[in-house]
């Protein structure tokens, strides 16, 4: 049996910006990222324990959450979320389906803030939103980490979402 | 190189140090760094910038702000020309280059200046009243013919290649202007620990302040909003943006605003020409002050005629001596100060006052050699290109001059207060409108709350600014010390509309300069019964030009109100609209241009469909491959080889543009049998099933397969182009519909690469690469569902046929779509494989009488499509009850059926009509219509899918396709919409 491969990225043909005094802008490959919608009638259960394991959960919306993990390991994830969530929750392994490209620096802000119209300085530390950039719809993450941001980015539209940053910064 | 005749030895906030040079209609001339196009000019002693828009009447520099309706000038050349931007507004830079516009040959001697001598015959409503006969000329001459004699500057038709950024900024309080009410504002606010954003339209702080020689705590008042300035800089709360313009306000607390990163500079291909902002804000204060009239009298359109505020800015602001024999009229205090400074500049001042002298309290600031004229006007000028007198009404003294100030009084700025449907109301003590209510979330500061007095102001701009923090939230910092300003003397404005028997029709009295109406015009308006405000402004488009009439309007109305005998609050008012100003479509745009117009989608395939030569159609944003040519290979070639392998041999198409949505729960399969005609809650695992869904009102919806992967977990597709309403409509009725049933589904669109390998050798082919899966018949039937591996990588592979043959759709994580797809290539091989578009997956799916979108048009039902079997009957489901409405169930129905053209050599288009006769036309004649028309390689003719009337009952007829659009007029006959394996032998095989 052959080995596993490893997943492709889609800007694998495509440089990415060059990082900018007080800005860098890098791809973090293979994410695990798990989108996860409560059952009904179910609570969300006890949640601060997946920080220990590397996975961080950001709230998303009513009953919906996003995990996120940088161990590469999208069985594992679901089987640690699952293991807290018990029957609550219905999983949904998005780890293809987007790039997640992490901008960090003082200068974060200010590039974020030419694509997207929420307030982010406001945004809580650890903690996800939906938005649209230049008609592209992502998540974007917040660390507790001051000034870095995950952007989760539709696979389909990585190449014109590099554009745009491209042009941002 | 010309010399600075006119600019003074010392003073404005200039920098002396330093000469940039810059041209104006070609000639070489000097600034220093600081000045405006229009300081610039006047320090060169040009007052003469352009012709106007009708009578092009030689116009000058009038104002020193935004609001300048004559000195539009168009700067740059090529892709970069910007015409009609105030000369007012642009920062000279080195090498800049300025045009005059609006006349020909030359800007001293225009030909169609004879527009002014003909001014009699040309009053408002001329075109409209003139132009009419014969109708068909209006469009091929008698517009063009307007347009050319009329206008402003011309666009360039090169691409703009400046580049535009966008941003949004969000703050609790934004405070638009940054003069001495707005710098306050901003500190008070600030210091209560509130965030504020403070817009400002000029390259540095202060507002008018930077154009005046008055003291504000002991020091210069420029130096001193430059130290408030400072302090809002180092505050962490504070965003102040320069050279910005607030040019409107929306629902929502949401304003558009335009900075000038880079019109100031030199341009280059790093720096932003401009920067849009949106910003999302709490509290307005509007702190934009007020723009200072214009007096109407004969000649008031003059060059050499300038605001009297303007020419105090040019002074001070500027060092620039406008004029050195000069006249100031006014009907108010203010300009007195106007007098004054010019006199302190050396220039020989007369003041005329329309007022009593008992009315006037500022005369103690005059030096006593100023002569004033009380209770005198200014009845008319004279000097064709620039103005040399001045004659006085009613004593007939004629006063030799080189430069006129006027000042008619103050207008405050109500337009951001206005723009979501606040209207002003009259102030009869101060003489102007007042936004006096503008909402809980809006507040008028100075100026623009007509508070002139300078102390005042400052006091209003800190109390304005605690009381948005305050709304914010924010407590008071405590009561901060007031600056505190020289006394000034009173306003003591007396309204002056138009200078009284001051109108003759030899030379006109201009209420608004831009659009060239003229006191005349509106008394022909009111004349023929247009006398209202809003009906005036449209008879005689006053106020409809650029500077959408900030100078024109408030006279306009005195005047109409004189006009009918009635107080001007019975005369109506207009309303304000975004924009205040204009705004290049460049910034609007922002980077959405070209090829970022709009996003393009990319399957995880699109580097191989790239590299092996795809010719790419778009499909919403995807970009999806339509056919791969080989050399020598047209379209038809490349499309009939395409089908050709697939049908003999095997072919894969990447058809990852499909929506897919993912459901688990307990109820996801009774969630899915109310959305789909047909039953999913009883279909086993591993199998799938096609599937239709309907709109609330019967009609199709769209189609696509349901395969269960476990006994609470479905995966479904949809249609590429529905992909996101379908999730819409699945929130939807989840919802809305039944909260209660336990099914949690997403998106999974992004998450799979997926590709259909098609044709009779295709299990050959997948067996070759496919681990974990057996694929033969027994195993693995049509319609299984079965999960393995490929070159390493989990698949989910479904036995699905869009094609007819035998086939299967293969899906991957998106991560390994492009080594599966090789993979599968590279096992291909020795069948043959061919990679096809989407032009051969629509031949073939036509040859297999499969619709799509072109039958699913919104107007067919399940019925119409020969699906109606498929509605089950033993349950609900959504659409289900609106079927049996009489309309959607009538014999007499469009009806999916076959076309084939009665000699096989001709061909038909889609969109053709289904006729009985041939050469009746009408729209009543049709029959029907061809949706689908492709050449199918299989048949060795064109096919087409149709919907006719009543059609399945008519198999065998014979009609016209007829169309003419394409002067095409083929017999067709019905026949059966299954071309090619109408019992499914081959893809059940």
């Amino acid at each position: 049996m052959a080995d596993k491969p490893t997943p492709q990225s889609p800007l694998k043909r495509h440089s990415q910006p060059a990082p900018q005094p007080g800005l860098s802008v890098e791809e973090v490959p293979g994410m695990t990222q798990v989108q996860v919608i409560l059952r009904k009638h179910k609570g969300p259960g006890p949640l601060e324990g997946l920080a220990k394991d590397g996975v961080s959960i950001c709230t998303t919306g009513p009953g919906e959450f996003w995990a996120f993990s940088e161990q590469h390991d999208t069985h594992g994830t679901e089987k640690r979320l699952g293991k807290v969530l018990g029957e609550s929750a219905s999983l949904f392994d998005q780890s293809h389906g987007r790039l997640v490209l992490r901008i960090e620096g003082p200068g974060a802000l200010e590039v974020l803030a030419r694509g997207t119209p929420l307030d982010l300085a406001k945004m809580p530390a650890a903690s996800a939103t939906h938005t649209v950039i230049e008609h592209i719809p992502v998540l974007i993450a917040r660390h507790r980490t001051t000034g870095r941001y995950d952007i989760s980015v539709p696979r389909s539209y990585a190449v014109s979402f590099i554009a745009w940053l491209a042009e941002a910064i | 190189m010309s010399r600075q005749s006119n600019r003074l030895h010392q003073g404005g906030l200039i920098d002396r140090t330093r000469e940039i040079s810059f041209t104006f209609d070609g000639r070489a001339l000097t600034a220093h760094p600081g000045d405006t196009l229009s300081s610039a000019l006047l320090a060169n002693g040009i007052h003469l910038t352009g012709r106007s828009f009708k009578y092009h009447r030689p116009r000058g520099i009038y104002t020193a702000g935004a609001e300048e309706p004559n000195a539009l000038v168009t700067l740059g050349n090529g892709g970069r020309t910007a015409p009609n931007t105030p000369a007012t507004m642009v920062e000279v830079y080195e090498g800049l280059e300025a045009h005059s516009q609006n006349r020909w040959p030359s800007l001293k001697f225009d030909l169609l200046a004879v527009n002014s001598l003909l001014k009699p015959f040309f009053p408002a409503g001329f075109y409209y009243k003139t132009f009419m006969w014969p109708r068909s000329f209006w469009y091929r001459l008698y517009e063009p013919m307007i347009r050319r004699a009329a206008g402003l500057g011309t666009l360039a038709n090169e691409s703009d290649p400046d580049h535009y950024e966008k941003a949004h900024a969000q703050c609790d309080v934004l405070i638009v202007g940054a003069g001495p009410a707005g710098l306050m504002a901003a500190r008070e606010a600030a210091h209560s620990g509130t965030s504020v954003l403070l817009a400002d339209d000029h390259s540095f702080p202060g507002g008018h302040l930077t154009g005046e020689a008055i003291e504000i705590d002991g020091q210069p008042c420029a130096p001193w909003a430059a130290g408030i300035s400072d302090e809002l800089k180092d505050m962490e709360n504070v965003r102040l943006i320069q050279r910005t313009t607030v040019y409107g306000r929306y629902d929502g607390m949401t304003f558009g605003a335009v900075e000038r990163v880079g019109d100031h500079l030199v341009p280059d291909s790093a720096t932003p020409r401009q920067r849009s902002w949106t910003i999302h804000a709490k509290q307005l204060i509007n702190a934009t002050g007020a723009i200072e009239r214009p007096l109407v009298f004969t000649g008031n359109d003059r060059p050499g005629v300038m605001l009297a505020g303007a020419a105090r800015v040019y002074v001070n602001r500027f060092g620039v001596l406008p004029g050195r024999n000069v006249v100031v009229f006014t009907n108010n205090d203010d300009a007195y100060r106007t007098a004054r400074d010019l006199s302190q500049a050396g220039a020989t001042v007369t003041l005329v006052d329309s007022r009593a002298e008992e009315k006037v309290s500022a005369r103690g600031i005059l030096p006593e050699h100023v002569e004033v004229h009380f209770g005198q006007c200014i009845s008319k000028v004279k000097g064709r290109s620039h103005v040399h007198r001045a004659m006085l009404a009613p004593s007939g003294t004629e006063l030799d001059c080189d430069l006129v100030c006027v000042s008619g009084g103050w207008t405050p700025s109500l337009h951001l207060l206005s723009h979501v449907g606040h209207r002003p109301i009259w102030d009869e003590a101060r003489t102007c409108f007042l936004m006096k209510e503008p909402g809980n979330d809006a507040r008028a500061a100075g100026g623009a709350a007509a508070t002139f007095d300078l102390n005042e102001v400052l006091s209003e701009g800190a109390k304005a600014g605690r009381a948005a923090a305050k709304s914010c939230g924010h407590g008071s910092p405590g009561n901060s010390k007031l600056p505190k300003a020289e006394n000034l003397p009173a306003y003591a404005l007396e309204p002056l509309w138009r200078v009284p028997g001051s109108v003759s029709r030899a030379d006109a009295a201009f209420v608004d300069l831009q659009n060239d109406v003229t006191v005349a015009d509106l008394e022909l308006a009111q004349r023929e019964g247009f006398g209202h405000a809003e009906h005036a402004k449209r008879y005689t488009t006053l106020g409809m030009a650029t500077d959408q009439g900030k100078l024109a309007n408030m006279n306009a109305l005195g005047i109409l109100a004189e006009l009918q005998g009635c107080p001007i609050a019975e005369t109506g008012t207009t309303t304000f609209r975004p924009l205040t100003a204009p705004v290049a479509f460049g910034a609007i745009a922002g980077q959405t241009r070209g090829k970022a117009f709009r996003p393009v989608r990319h399957s995880a395939m699109h580097h191989w469909h790239e590299i092996h030569n795809a010719v790419f159609t778009h499909a919403g944003l995807w970009m999806r491959p339509y056919y791969y040519p080989r050399k020598g290979e047209d379209f038809a070639a490349a499309v009939k080889r395409e089908v050709l392998s697939v049908r003999s041999s095997v072919g894969m198409v990447d058809v990852s543009t499909l929506g897919k949505i993912e459901l688990k729960g307990p109820d996801a399969g009774v969630f899915l049998d109310r959305l789909y005609i047909n039953s999913f809650s009883r279909m086993r695992v591993n199998r799938a099933r096609y599937g239709v869904m309907l709109r609330e009102d019967g009609m199709v919806f769209d189609d696509g397969t349901v395969s269960r992967l476990g006994p609470d977990h479905y995966f479904i597709t949809v249609t590429t182009a529905n992909a996101s309403a379908v999730m819409q409509h699945m929130e939807f009725c989840h919802q809305v519909h039944w909260p209660q049933l336990d099914v949690q589904f997403c998106t999974v669109s992004e998450a799979w690469a997926a590709m259909a390998v098609a044709g009779p050798n295709s299990r050959d082919v997948l067996a070759r690469t496919v681990k974990g899966l057996k694929l033969d018949n027994d195993t693995f039937p049509f319609m299984a569902v079965g999960e393995g591996t490929i070159a390493g990588a989990p698949a989910r592979i479904f036995r699905i046929s869009f094609s007819g043959e035998l086939a299967y759709e293969v899906y991957t994580p998106a991560g390994f779509g492009a080594g599966v797809w090789e993979a599968i290539m590279e096992a291909g091989k020795p069948d043959g494989i061919t990679s096809y578009g989407t032009e051969a997956m629509t031949v073939m799916r036509t040859e297999k009488g499969h619709v799509a979108g072109p039958e699913l048009d919104g107007r067919t039902t399940a019925a119409d499509l020969g699906l109606g079997q498929m509605m089950s009957t033993r349950k609900d489901f959504i659409g289900r009850w609106m079927t049996d409405r009489s309309g959607l169930a009538g014999k007499d129905r469009l009806q999916l059926v076959g076309l084939k053209p009665v000699r096989v050599d001709e061909t038909f288009h889609m969109g053709a009509h289904l006729v009985n006769d041939q050469g009746v036309t009408g729209v009543d004649v049709s029959q029907g219509h061809i949706t689908t028309s492709v050449y199918s390689p299989t048949c060795g003719h064109f096919i087409g899918l149709a919907l006719l009337r009543s059609g399945r009952a008519r198999s065998g007829e014979q009609l016209y396709a007829v169309s003419p659009l394409h002067d095409e007029s083929v017999t067709v006959e019905v026949v059966n919409p299954v071309f090619t394996d109408p019992n499914g032998e081959k893809m059940r095989g």
